[in-house]
């Protein structure tokens, strides 16, 4: 991650000069200064722009990159403190010091007031002007780099925000997914604790009568977490349209992401296949939180584990295997992601499979978009006022028949 | 997360960990724990019995650990974990990497036994060395 941040070419600094603009009407000033800072001047580290007025200084700010203005205050035409007012709406950016005579206090009120960063009286001490022009140059480099940072971040959040669409997109997004089909109904969320994140659920039809479906959920956040995870739902579903069964599925899925894993990553995945004549699920578990069987009037049940390992641990063959359920009309199968039962409270305490056993105890499950609903809000209510800390998932399907 | 060394000789490393092992739990002690668990390439025992909560994360440095120690043909084992870690560590299919015992005794007989890593089980750790 954070190579791909500073591999980005806005954040290479080049070790150029402080450029200081100096302004006064008396020659002599230009003379001590590039005596007194010629070793500054060979290094590179100081450049100086010597000017006799105010309007000269505006073409020369017009015309080159200055980080620091070192200005008197009485000059002939246009006043020190025109300028540095002029600085202040034009050149944000520029730092400015002023010299005035000595105990004319009310001038450098007013400079200060109208935002010179500094001041140095006559006679000037040449050591005390290094050590002003120092500071000053440093906080004007400072305040150079935040601004450019700040770009930097918004060129970021907006690519963060372009991933974070495109993510979206390859989740199906539009409820009812299958207004045509009255035998089931599927309705899931994703709610992403940052701007992308690494579960996913995803569903299609394979053929007439088979609806492919499946949840995950990635190690880990963020970037990183998104990008696995987009592998991994892409494969698992380029098998499942095959018609490839689902331990087959995550099985050559597990093979790939072992094979090209330096970062050891891993994701848990759960996927079947219903078959929306009959009822019947046959599914596999690749390490992830075993979804719930609502029974219509019967109370829930916790679906049976297959073989399996979270994707990306140990490749090898048969390490999958396959389980099958049979959903009667009204019954329904609601698949999480494990940021639903470790959202956490105030205190630190986690939602709990429990009391998300006991929601779906109390839930008629009549359709799932209700059902997802009322998960989400019990959990909204349970994390109130505590940043999410992973990502949630849901995935409820309702098996109707006709 | 806390982490303690509790022995360390030519038969076994074998540490303690405790706390919550989630993001900002183990801070920098994934280096820490690896320096210990992996360099050593001895049979591991890792107590976990005072970990409340384990993320995603902790299980990353965990099993990136058992892989590493069955390259070497040593065994990262397990002891005692809380009812839900447990949960969590066998439900992600955790425990064919890393064997759990509730029995210290139990433990190092496991722990003795050597792994037997298919050789396409230590793939994704090799390729770590060799682009390193």
């Amino acid at each position: 991650m954070e190579n791909q941040i500073s591999d980005d070419p806005v954040a290479v600094t080049e070790n150029v000069p402080a450029t200081i603009l100096v302004v006064d009407d008396d020659p002599d000033l230009e003379l001590l200064v590039t005596q007194k800072f010629r070793r500054q001047i060979r290094n590179d580290e100081f450049h100086f722009i010597c000017v006799r007025s105010g309007e000269a200084a505006l073409e020369k700010l017009r015309e080159n990159e200055i980080d620091v203005l070192l200005t008197d205050i009485k000059l002939p035409g246009m006043d020190g403190l025109t300028l540095i007012s002029r600085l202040k709406s034009d050149y944000p950016l520029i730092r400015s010091v002023i010299i005035s005579s000595y105990g004319d206090m009310r001038t450098i009120r007013r400079a200060l007031n109208l935002g010179a960063f500094d001041f140095l009286t006559k006679p000037i001490d040449f050591d005390d002007l290094g050590i002003t022009l120092t500071k000053t140059i440093e906080e004007a480099l400072a305040l150079k780099q935040a601004v450019k940072d700040r770009e930097r971040l918004a060129a970021i959040r907006q690519e963060l925000d372009i991933a974070r669409r495109i993510q979206l997109s390859m989740i199906p997004g539009i409820f009812p997914a299958f207004p045509e089909r009255g035998e089931f109904e599927i309705f899931g969320e994703i709610i992403t604790a940052r701007n992308v994140g690494g579960d996913f659920y995803d569903f299609c039809m394979i053929d007439d009568d088979r609806l492919y479906f499946a949840i995950g959920d990635a190690s880990g956040k963020g970037v990183p977490a998104a990008l696995f995870m987009a592998v991994t739902r892409t494969m698992v579903k380029a098998d499942a349209v095959k018609g490839l069964p689902p331990d087959r599925c995550l099985s050559e899925a597990n093979k790939i992401l072992c094979m090209e894993n330096e970062f050891s990553m891993f994701i848990t995945v759960f996927t079947g296949v219903l078959n929306t004549r009959t009822g019947e699920i046959v599914y596999c578990n690749g390490g992830h939180k075993l979804p719930f069987i609502v029974r219509a009037g019967r109370g829930l049940e916790l679906l049976e584990n297959t073989e399996g390992i979270a994707l990306g641990v140990i490749g090898g063959d048969s390490l999958y295997g396959l389980g099958n359920v049979k959903l009667e009309p009204g019954d329904g199968i609601i698949l999480y992601s494990d940021g639903v039962t470790e959202a956490m409270d105030k205190g630190g305490n986690l939602f709990t499979d429990m009391r998300l056993r006991d929601l779906l105890a109390d839930d008629s499950f009549e359709n799932p978009r209700d059902t997802v609903g009322r998960i989400l809000r019990d959990v909204e209510e349970f994390s109130r006022g505590v940043h999410l800390k992973d990502d949630i998932a849901l995935l409820a399907i309702r098996y109707n028949k006709l | 997360m806390n982490m303690k060394v509790i022995r360390e000789d030519d038969e076994l490393t074998h540490i303690k960990l405790s706390g919550r092992v989630d993001l900002e739990g183990i801070g920098d002690l994934d280096l820490e724990f690896t320096r210990h668990a992996v360099t050593r390439r001895k049979p591991t025992l890792v107590d976990i019995s005072d970990v409340d909560y384990i993320a995603s994360i902790g299980l990353r440095m965990l099993v990136t650990a058992a892989k590493a120690l069955n390259k070497f043909g040593a065994r990262l084992v397990l002891l005692n974990p809380h009812p839900d870690v447990e949960d969590v560590l066998r439900t992600a299919g955790f425990d064919k990497v890393m064997p759990i015992e509730h029995d210290y005794e139990r433990a190092l007989e496991t722990l003795k036994t050597a792994a037997l890593p298919t050789v396409k089980s230590i793939e994704p750790f090799l390729r770590i060395k060799n682009s390193s």
